[in-house]
């Protein structure tokens, strides 16, 4: 039987075993991960991608919020679906099978999107909040929560073939709606993207690294930067984004 | 010439080009250039009243203009120029 790279002499970390030895990361940021709460809107594609990782990594809990059902459109991207699950809260199914990953972490399953009446409840006492909703309406909800309450909010997206992510730090940085004033017109519903698999769990893995990055401490955050990358021409680019003096969520900061 | 960056949802109007041409001595101006040269661009980048859309975010070399002289930043040769919408697929 082969043995594990000996990064940990604890027997408890086993499982981690292979990422205490990241730079800079260690027992210590494994700590800090594990103590973490972490709040997700919609765990789609995107979403999904960002709570399978941080399950994997052992944050300590998740809260993940995603109304619907699975169904066959989603099964060319969701981590989490699968054709006999077809017709379940998809949420459910993403939390029961989290819990498979690893049953240490402390799974909240919300069976709505996030809403006006309910963002607040479903971000209280999370360290960090995941953005990775499909329309702007939640997208600005969730930003305008996590400025209100400080928190940072790691936002995610993808179009076709193209991905963006950035970390708002409240008051530091300029937050989704400094570089989203307004949403285009087009986008009136959650069909209005084409995705297939890689798009969606490529923003959501780089989301998931930068959750670990904040919580632990550790590397270069996406703060004040929109990184793109375009899947169809391999075109990637880190944007310096600006915060508005006039913001209407984060001016007054 | 500065190179534009053309996001996938223009690309039907720049004969499904990535990357394309245009001129102009700013920011404002080149936008203009590649709508001339490209007309089916005018209703993505400028909306009803002739102002460039607010959901566009303009990128030259790598920084958004909002934070250099907007739209009326000088732009040289070689300088690329990118417009990005909004995007909130998950």
């Amino acid at each position: 039987m082969n043995s594990a790279p000996a990064f940990t002499a604890d027997p408890n970390l086993a499982r981690y075993g292979r990422q205490l030895g990241i730079a800079g990361f260690g027992e210590d940021g494994q700590a800090k991960l594990s103590s973490a709460h972490v709040a997700i809107s919609r765990t789609g594609g995107v979403g999904g991608t960002v709570a399978m990782h941080l399950a994997r990594a052992g944050v300590g809990s998740l809260t993940m919020a995603h109304g619907g059902f699975i169904e066959p459109e989603g099964l060319n991207r969701w981590p989490w679906a699968f054709v006999d699950d077809i017709g379940k809260p998809s949420v459910h199914t993403h939390a029961a099978n989290l819990q498979r990953v690893n049953p240490d972490v402390a799974v909240t399953a919300i069976h709505s999107n996030v809403t006006a009446e309910n963002v607040a409840t479903i971000t209280a006492s999370a360290d960090v909040i995941v953005d990775a909703a499909p329309l702007f309406e939640e997208r600005y909800l969730l930003n305008r929560e996590a400025v209100r309450r400080g928190v940072p909010l790691v936002s995610g997206a993808m179009y076709d073939m193209e991905c963006c992510v950035t970390v708002v730090i409240p008051g530091q940085t300029p937050c989704f709606a400094c570089i989203n004033p307004v949403k285009p017109d087009y986008w009136q519903d959650i069909y209005v993207f084409a995705a297939i698999g890689p798009g969606p769990a490529t923003v959501g893995a780089v989301m998931a690294m930068e959750v670990i990055k904040l919580v632990a401490g550790i590397g270069e955050s996406l703060t004040g930067k929109l990184w793109f990358f375009d899947m169809a021409t391999n075109v990637s680019r880190l944007i310096n984004v600006a915060r508005r003096p006039d913001c209407d969520v984060c001016g007054h900061l | 010439m500065t190179r534009v960056l053309i996001p996938t949802i223009m690309r039907a109007h720049t004969d499904g080009s990535s990357s394309v041409e245009a001129s102009g001595s700013t920011v404002a101006e080149v936008i203009r250039g590649l709508v001339e040269k490209y007309p089916g661009l005018q209703p993505k980048v400028y909306d009803a009243e002739g102002k460039l859309q607010r959901h566009l975010l303009v990128v030259l070399n790598g920084d958004d203009v909002r934070s250099l002289d907007g739209t009326e930043t000088p732009v040289a040769d070689r300088d690329e120029l990118q417009l990005l919408p909004a995007m909130a697929g998950g």
